[in-house]
């Protein structure tokens, strides 16, 4: 028998046990769907992710008391040590900047911000942001209309600002704001420049920023002290210069750092280097646990869906010993009939999973369409993935029915009732 | 019309003397339950192509499991099968299905068609087993039908078939592949004294055109028909 016959043999043979057959194929589907939907949110996710810190400078080296814990392996924190780790000052900053690695490196400090007022106007939730000359290259930010603060407005701790495009447009509208005064904690401060839009982050809108010299900030709000400080306090933004690789000015930064602070080669850093790469890598350890899981727990059900199949194809073997036996009797060989057995198994469980897979896709563009943030893509190789695992789980669980069946003895299967 | 199904090929090694069916020693034990049943015992046989022959005796004797062997459905426990001068009985599993295939026809006292073909697609059956082409199988699947007198209801499945009609598909599809010997058991086992003439009928026109035939029966009217008749008993000829 050809490979087209006895596929329409399978065919011919499961759609005459209709529900049986989409019963039987109902753990293949599940499973498949499973892998498929979960492929699809996860890709989704993890491009999501890179879109979106490429919002941020993902180049750019964070200079904090403390290194961020993320992901699995996280040791236990010795607050006692970290409250006593020494602040970084502007000078330190100066400092680093100086480094022939290194384009721009700026004190910052943050917090957020009271009422902001113009006019009768308030916006809440802003955050007040303490930066210098080349924040707006470490932080990413496009200055599009005036200009970023300089070291003329820090030296001179002047009352001037740089809004985000968030502020800018609820509270001044169509209006030019540069030249303009906005009042921020009680003091008046002079509009300079206000920010390209960024959008947001993981839902967090990052535009409703107001940014005014590290000197001005500092002469407002005392440092926060004691534990605070661990996260509260001064910290350096810095940015390699381009073509400068990310390791090599962390390790420019550290030495720099260690030199300044005087620590001798046996001693610990006494203070932690960041970058978003950091959590880039932390998010994907995460999406990539995930997909193990969901991976595994695809796997048990399409195990399951594959003793489903053994099982009807036991069954199928059974009542149709009869006709084993006949096929035999009129010269089918034993791998004839096990092929044919074979085929239907395999055809039984790609049916499964071409199901899954649509099923699968639909389920990851519903979610796209509920979840705001989420983008479900389905590359083609989940399509493969699907039916290839489908495919394999066919052959599997189809062989031993498959065999039982071919070694029948013709004439005690045709005697059989 | 039906000389174009003799067998064109010439007997096996060109020998006239050479029959075409030897069994030479041959025993069958049943070793399955508490006690091993000795179906057949030493059977010694000869069938010489052309030949139309009965093999008669009382249930139990062992007629169809002889005739289960000669149909290479069933092996030998001891002792040597000869067809067309091949040892049969040292064949393997494929080799059998290859003489099941195009070496002998069968036909059953069921008629064991496969109920969810229809009359065309049993006969073709054979055909698709031995590799034949679609066209061919086609043509020889309706010369087939047209020869034991069924042609108009080549698309009828079982269920819609009387048993001489079923019979006569089946032994359409028994020769497909044109082999050299028909067994049949008990073919008109299940049919009326009408029908049972008219299948009698076609083996012995199959028969007159130089086929072997051989015919497991328990009935006389039915040995009659045959040239020679081999009695058995308990497992013996007698």
């Amino acid at each position: 028998m050809n490979f087209l016959s006895l596929l329409g043999l399978s065919v011919v043979t499961l759609r005459h046990h209709k529900s049986r057959s989409f019963l039987t194929a109902l753990g293949i589907i599940i499973g498949v769907m499973t892998v498929i939907t979960i492929l699809s949110l996860l890709e989704g996710l993890n491009r999501k992710i890179k879109e979106e810190f490429s919002t941020l400078g993902s180049s750019t080296i964070y200079i904090q008391k403390m290194e961020w814990q993320m992901g699995p392996g996280r040791h236990r924190l010795d607050f006692e040590e970290l409250r006593k780790r020494p602040n970084f000052t502007v000078e330190d900053a100066e400092a680093l900047a100086k480094l022939p690695s290194i384009e721009a490196a700026v004190p910052s400090i943050g917090k957020g911000a009271g009422t902001i007022k113009r006019l009768g106007n308030e916006a809440q939730n802003c955050e007040l942001k303490g930066t210098a000359e080349g924040g707006d290259l470490t932080g990413n930010w496009v200055v599009e209309q005036g200009r970023f603060i300089t070291r003329e407005d820090r030296l001179h701790r002047r009352l001037v600002c740089v809004i985000g495009s968030y502020i800018a447009e609820n509270l001044f509208g169509a209006e030019n704001p540069v030249d303009q005064t906005l009042d921020v904690d009680g003091h008046r401060y002079l509009i300079v420049g206000v920010l390209e839009e960024k959008g947001a982050m993981f839902g967090n809108i990052q535009d409703n920023v107001v940014i005014i010299p590290v000197s001005t900030y500092l002469k407002y709000n005392p440092l926060p002290r004691g534990w605070r400080a661990i996260w509260g306090g001064l910290s350096i933004e810095a940015l390699p210069k381009p073509g400068v690789p990310l390791e090599k000015a962390m390790a420019d930064v550290e030495e720099q750092l260690r030199l300044l602070r005087g620590l001798r080669y046996d001693q610990d850093n006494d203070f932690g280097l960041n970058t978003q790469q950091m959590i880039m890598t932390a998010m994907q350890g995460i999406t990539s646990t995930l997909w193990i899981v969901m991976v595994g727990i695809a796997a048990i059900s399409l195990i399951v869906g594959g003793i489903g199949i053994m099982n009807i194809m036991l069954v199928s073997v059974a009542e149709r010993t009869r006709e084993i036996g006949i096929r035999k009797a009129v010269g089918a060989r034993d791998r004839d009939i096990m092929i044919q057995f074979l085929m239907e198994a395999v055809v039984l469980a790609l049916l499964g999973g071409l199901i899954g897979i649509i099923v699968g896709i639909g389920i990851a563009r519903l979610v796209s369409v509920l979840v705001e943030f989420l983008d479900a893509a389905s590359p083609w190789w989940t399509v493969v993935l699907g039916f290839g695992f489908s495919a394999a789980v066919g052959i599997f669980f189809g062989i031993y029915p498959a065999q039982k069946a071919s070694k029948l003895n013709p004439i005690d299967a045709i005697r059989y009732e | 019309m039906a000389k174009k199904f003799r067998r064109s090929k010439g007997q096996g090694k060109g020998s006239n003397h050479e029959p075409v069916i030897r069994l030479q020693g041959l025993s069958k034990v049943y070793d399955g339950g508490p006690v091993a049943v000795e179906a057949l015992k030493n059977i010694n046989l000869e069938i010489y192509e052309g030949g139309y022959v009965a093999i008669m005796g009382p249930s139990g004797s062992g007629k169809s499991t002889l005739m289960h062997i000669l149909g290479c459905l069933d092996v030998p426990t001891y002792g040597s099968y000869f067809l067309k001068g091949q040892e049969i009985s040292r064949y393997d599993s494929d080799q059998l299905a290859r003489v099941r295939n195009r070496e002998v026809g069968f036909v059953f006292q069921q008629y064991n068609l496969l109920p969810r073909l229809t009359a065309t697609q049993n006969v073709e059956l054979p055909l698709q087993y031995a590799g034949v082409s679609v066209d061919r199988r086609e043509k020889v699947v309706e010369k087939m039908l047209e020869m034991v007198g069924l042609a108009e209801r080549s698309h009828h499945r079982p269920n819609e078939l009387s048993g001489g009609e079923s019979q006569r598909v089946a032994i359409a599809r028994a020769l497909a592949n044109d082999p050299a010997i028909l067994l049949a058991d008990e073919p008109t086992g299940n049919l009326d004294t009408k029908t049972e003439e008219e299948i009698m009928g076609l083996l012995d026109e199959l028969n007159e055109q130089g086929r072997t035939v051989i015919v497991v029966t328990h009935d006389d009217s039915v040995a009659l028909h045959a040239k020679r008749t081999i009695n058995l008993l308990d497992g013996r000829i007698a």
